[in-house]
């Protein structure tokens, strides 16, 4: 709650601070309001990237998961695959014995 | 090849309890073997043990028998039957998931763009009003890149079990299935007729056929059912996924409204002290205020591209359910109707044999 707090008073700083530019500030404090607005910045990234790294050990668990599933797919695919080849080459040998078989008899 | 035709085997609870049946089959050419068409076999100079098996296979009705029981195995796995789902909705899937991912990797090229251009436009303006002179402009605070591509590996995974899907749910593989088991029936009645020349190999093709069509059907439900089994398992990884990335998504929307708004800023106060300097044309202020503003434009339209992304990560999820919910009725019946006529036609051809 303290971080939520904290993030919508950088927020608010950030939205006074663009306001100012908004409206027109005296090239001599141009400086010091874009020196603020950049330090708000780095705060307010520091915060958002807090709260993104959060959920990054979940994303990595479902990633994996989800590879499973792929992985589980191209298992049935394959499996369905080697059927035919199965049948295609049992035919090939198949035909080729019985092409070598009048020279046996 | 015992691996490969291990597979045709049907999945528990479709076909359980078949044992029981190719037994109760199997029992009866005892019963049956008084049939016209049982001969002994000829004398020829085919050695012993091949001339036994082909005259059990071939003459003793244990072809007949083999086909009756494929018929009862087809029966019992027409109860079952499940059915793919539409090509359609796996398609509208795979489409979901690129636009997500499209979706994810412009807004990591958007966190660049505008870090670049606030920190340029201070970096000019602070010039402009004789400030310090920066070279190179200093960025603004980037994400790094590492939060970015937590989530694109997220949405990779779902776009490679997106093409995964596609892949298997080919609607030729069955039929390819079928005509090789139907090859293999082929060259084994050339193979007989060549290693007995007298054997009557009239039943084989029917058989044969009935082989072709029992496999199609059998691997095609197969498949579907451990297809829908695997989307099933799969499905509340995706919506988690799908939810965390909304989340996350809305967060770096309200991150690049806010940073466009202050590139807004920065451009319009530049604009100010330009227009201060009476050595600046009104001409060239004007052009100055198209570029900036045809700039803002297109950096705005991007940032609204996000806005889309909980309807597009809500699309993602509805078209794998669609994909669950799905029954590609057309390609079940289609598939019936080709296995029945299949064994009418070979059962047909097999009672003309068994007459001649």
């Amino acid at each position: 709650m303290k971080c939520k707090e904290a993030y919508a008073d950088w927020t608010t700083f950030a939205g006074i601070l663009r306001d100012a530019l908004d409206h027109g500030v005296p090239a001599t404090h141009y400086a010091v309001v874009t020196d603020a607005l950049e330090a708000v910045e780095t705060e307010l990234t520091r915060f958002e990237a807090a709260q993104l790294t959060q959920s990054e050990a979940r994303y990595a668990v479902l990633t994996e998961k989800l590879n499973e599933s792929k992985a589980d797919l191209e298992r049935i695919k394959d499996e369905n695959d080697k059927i035919i080849q199965g049948a295609e080459r049992a035919a090939q040998a198949i035909a080729i014995l019985t092409s070598l078989l009048p020279m046996l008899a | 090849m015992s691996e490969p035709y291990s597979s045709v085997t049907p999945p528990r609870g479709i076909l359980s309890g078949h044992p029981t049946v190719i037994e109760s089959r199997t029992a009866r050419p005892a019963a049956t073997s008084k049939c016209s068409f049982v001969r002994e076999p000829p004398q020829t100079a085919v050695p012993d043990t091949r001339r036994r098996f082909f005259a059990r296979g071939a003459r003793s009705g244990g072809m007949i028998l083999f086909a009756k029981s494929w018929l009862a195995l087809v029966a019992i796995g027409l109860a079952g039957c499940a059915s793919y789902p539409k090509s359609n909705a796996v398609a509208q899937f795979a489409v979901a998931t690129n636009t997500a991912t499209t979706l994810l990797q412009n807004a990591s090229k958007l966190d660049l763009t505008l870090a670049q251009r606030n920190g340029y436009e201070v970096a000019v303006t602070r010039y402009l009003v004789n400030d310090t002179f920066a070279y190179p402009p200093r960025d603004f605070a980037l994400l790094d890149k590492q939060r970015i591509a937590a989530r694109i590996a997220v949405l990779d995974a779902i776009g490679k079990y997106a093409a995964a899907l596609a892949a298997v749910e080919d609607p030729q593989q069955p039929a390819k299935i079928g005509e090789a088991v139907s090859q293999l029936g082929s060259v084994v009645t050339a193979f007989v007729k060549v290693s007995d020349p007298e054997a009557d190999v009239s039943r084989f093709g029917p058989v044969a056929g009935i082989v072709s069509a029992g496999a199609t059907y059998l691997v095609a439900q197969r498949s579907a059912i451990a297809i829908r089994d695997v989307a099933n398992t799969a499905d509340p990884w995706l919506k988690e996924a799908a939810d965390l990335l909304a989340r996350d998504l809305g967060l770096l929307n309200t991150r690049y409204r806010r940073r466009l708004a202050e590139l807004a800023a920065l451009q319009k106060q530049k604009a100010i002290y330009l227009r201060e300097d009476q050595r600046v044309s009104r001409i060239e202020l004007e052009k100055r205020y198209l570029e900036l503003y045809t700039e803002y434009q297109q950096l705005a339209i991007q940032v609204a591209t996000l806005d889309q992304s909980k309807k597009i990560l809500k699309g993602l999820i509805d078209a794998h359910d669609e994909l669950r919910s799905s029954e590609d009725v057309d390609r079940q019946i289609l598939l019936f109707k080709t296995l029945v006529e299949a064994i009418s036609t070979d059962v047909q051809a097999l009672k003309k044999a068994r007459q001649s």
